[in-house]
Parts: C-alpha cells; structure tokens; sequence
C-alpha cells in the first residue's frame, strides 16, 4: 500500500496520537514557563544567580536528546513522568535566556522613570519590565514550543506515547508507511507551530515597538 | 550486573563504540564545515539564493532529528548511509547560515578599504571578509558540532555503531549500567565539544575586536 491512502485509512488514530503529542509537548512548555520566567527574572535581578543559572540550563541543553531521555529512566523510571521532566529540562534554556536578556537590554532609563514615579520593583516588574521584553520572552517561548514537538517525539522511548510510536515502530519494522504516520503529523505540527507562533512574535512586537525603546 | 563488570565484560566495546562515535564526528564536522562556509559564502555572494535558501533552512531547522533519519531510511537505507542525510543538514546549516550572516554584517567600509588597497576580490574574501567574520563562523560550528554529536547519538536506531548504541540497549533491556556509560559519555563528549569551541570563539572575536 503506497503512503497517502494508508495515512488515510489511519486517520483516526493518527489524529487521537498527534493530540496526546500535543498535549505532552504543551505540558512540558508549560511547565518550562512556569520554572523558566521566575528563573529568568532572578537572573535579572541578581549576577551571581545569572552565572549559575543560565550556565546550568545551557549545559543541560547541550546534552544530547537521547541521553537526557536514557538518564530519566533511572531517575525516574518509564510513562510520563520522565517523559514531561526531559522535555521540559530542554525548554528551559530558551525561555530563561531570552527572559533574562528581554530585561536586560531594556533601556536603563525606562527602570529610572519607573522607579522615580515611585514603583516598586515588583510593580517595575510587572507594569514595565515585563510588557516591555514580552516580544523577546515570546521568541524564547516560540523556540521551546518547536524543539518540544521534535524532542516529544523520543518521549515514545520512556512508554509515554506520542507520534515517535509509530516512527520508532516503523523503524523497527522498516515499514516506510508506518514512519510516513509519525513523521508527517510531526513535521506539519513543528511547522505550523513555528509559523503561528512567529506571526503572534511579530504582533506583539509591532504593538509595542510604538512604546519600546 | 556492576559498572566495574560491566566494563570488565564490555570495556573493548565501549572503547570501539567511543571511537566509532568520535571517528564519524569528526569526519561529519569537518565535511560539514567545508561545505557550510563554502556554500555560505555563495549565498553571500549571491543574493537570490539566499532568498530562496531562508524557507527551505527554516523547514529543516525546524524537522525533527529522529524524523529527518527515519525519512532517510527509504531513500538510503539503514547505517552510516541512511544517517548522511540528517548529519548533513544538521550539520552545514548551521555553518552556512553563520557563515553568510557574517559576512553580511561586515562594516562595507572594511570591503571598501580593501579594495582602494588594490586587493583582488579573492583576497578581500580570504584575507579580509573571512577572517573578520571567524568569531561568527566558529560559533556556528560549535552549534553543528554539539547538534552532531546529539544526531550521532541517535544513529544508532537505524544500525550505525555509536555511543547511542549502548543507550539503545540500556533502555531495550531496562539495564542501567550501560544507559549510564553511554549517556554519561556522551553527555561529557557534547560538553567537552562546546566548551572547547567556545574557548576558541571567545579567544578569537578578542582578537578580531582588537585588531580592528
């Protein structure tokens, strides 16, 4: 059977196993944000805690895929637990990068007049630090949410499901329409997202390129 | 069964495996850097091709490793010829985008003064325009070179003899001492890699910022 009627004969589940892929790659982002912001905001405010933590998410993300995916199994043994946890160790160094050089690179004045007006450094950080890197956090964000979808793809090695099923399957089998079932959905879904994303980027930076520096 | 068993047992395998590893790192790296600043400085010179380049870079920056070598698989096979593809495009892309982007972001006040000198466009390019754009060069390098040892690693799901080889079978056979052994160095190979080139990166755009 050639590849585009067997993707269509097996749509359903495709489809059902392109959303479980979503929705692990979404859960990792998501977490990666939720660690990665504070981070990226510490680094900000403190150079000491800037060396330690941007050095240790880029040594993480220099570690192989693979092998940070292998070091999860005697850690934390197969499913998804693991699975979450290596994604999400890989998305951090975008998002804590760009929200720290986001702050950074802010006009010094801006902080100046903030703090003049009498703003504290949380409502600084709130009303003016933040709105104002939302583009560059935003970028950073674009970059996890693309690599996510590529490296959720080996989260099928820790049993946790997802599209790598059917190209690791395949592989194994040496089927081609098997591989076609994962690496196509993964492919359209890393593209769309990068595009979609990258129109939102450039949104958010039209609007506030009026405001920022 | 122990680490010291097991490199006991196996240790002549690691080291086969190590070499095999570094062994087609290296030739990769160095086939994807002749080819990545070669083909950046075309895209450079010629500015079509750089347009229509950016699309198709941005598809393939955006594939998945894993993807792009099981779509290897049918036109290569299995081995170190299916893993050409994936080493090849992860590997050149990045150089040859470094490449071009550095060269484009030259002062042309510098290309101008080279050629009031009398230089000829050749060695404007090789001793002007090249060596000023090394530092992002050698950066793009560094990012090929840590992407290759991660695609390397991976290989050895369609057969290639790598270091990813003993990850495979820790996780085929649940046995953590060579999950271990072969994450570990692995890991240490990518680390050691991306320091090294960031030492060389740092030293030489210290050289080029003073020089100019």
């Amino acid at each position: 059977m050639s590849v585009w009627p067997y993707l269509g004969d097996h749509w359903p589940q495709i489809l059902s196993t392109s959303w479980w892929h979503i929705e692990l790659s979404l859960m990792s982002v998501g977490l990666a944000l939720l660690a990665g912001l504070p981070l990226g905001v510490l680094c900000y405010w403190s150079r000491p805690a800037a060396v330690i933590v941007l050095t240790a998410v880029s040594v993480i993300y220099t570690i192989p895929t693979l092998a940070l995916f292998g070091l999860m199994i005697p850690l934390l043994g197969i499913g998804v637990v693991p699975a979450v946890v290596a994604v999400l160790l890989y998305s951090l160094l975008p998002v804590v990068q760009n929200t720290y050089t986001g702050l950074a690179t802010l006009d010094p004045a801006l902080r100046e007049v903030a703090a003049g007006i009498g703003m504290g450094r949380f409502v600084r950080l709130f009303r003016v630090e933040l709105p104002l890197a939302l583009p560059i956090i935003f970028a950073g964000v674009r970059v996890s949410v693309v690599n996510a979808i590529g490296m959720v793809t080996l989260a099928s090695l820790v049993a946790a499901g997802g599209l790598g099923d059917f190209i690791f399957r395949g592989i194994s089998i040496m089927s081609w329409n098997l591989i076609a079932c994962g690496s196509v959905p993964v492919l359209a879904l890393a593209l769309a997202a990068d595009g979609l994303l990258k129109r939102v980027e450039r949104t958010l930076g039209g609007r506030f390129a009026a405001i920022a520096p | 069964m122990s680490f010291a068993d097991y490199i006991d047992l196996f240790g002549d395998n690691i080291v086969y495996l190590l070499e095999r590893h570094l062994l087609l790192f290296a030739l990769a790296l160095l086939g994807a850097t002749l080819l990545g600043i070669g083909l950046g400085v075309l895209a450079h010179r010629f500015e079509p091709v750089d347009r229509l380049a950016l699309p198709v870079v941005n598809v393939i920056q955006a594939c998945p490793e894993i993807v792009l070598l099981a779509l290897s698989i049918p036109l290569f096979g299995i081995g170190v010829r299916g893993a050409l593809i994936p080493l090849f495009l992860k590997g050149v892309l990045p150089i040859l985008r470094n490449t071009s982007g550095g060269l484009r972001s030259l002062d042309p006040r510098l290309k101008e003064t080279a050629r009031a000198m009398g230089m000829t466009p050749r060695q404007i390019l090789l001793e002007v325009e090249i060596p000023a754009a090394l530092p992002i060069v050698i950066a793009g390098i560094r990012i090929s070179a840590v992407m290759l040892v991660s695609v390397l690693t991976l290989t050895a799901y369609i057969g290639v003899d790598s270091l990813g080889t003993l990850i495979v079978q820790g996780i085929a056979r649940m046995d953590v001492t060579p999950l271990l052994i072969g994450c570990g160095l692995t890991a240490m190979l990518a680390l050691v890699v991306n320091t090294l080139l960031l030492s060389i990166e740092r030293l030489l755009s210290r050289r080029v910022s003073a020089g100019t």
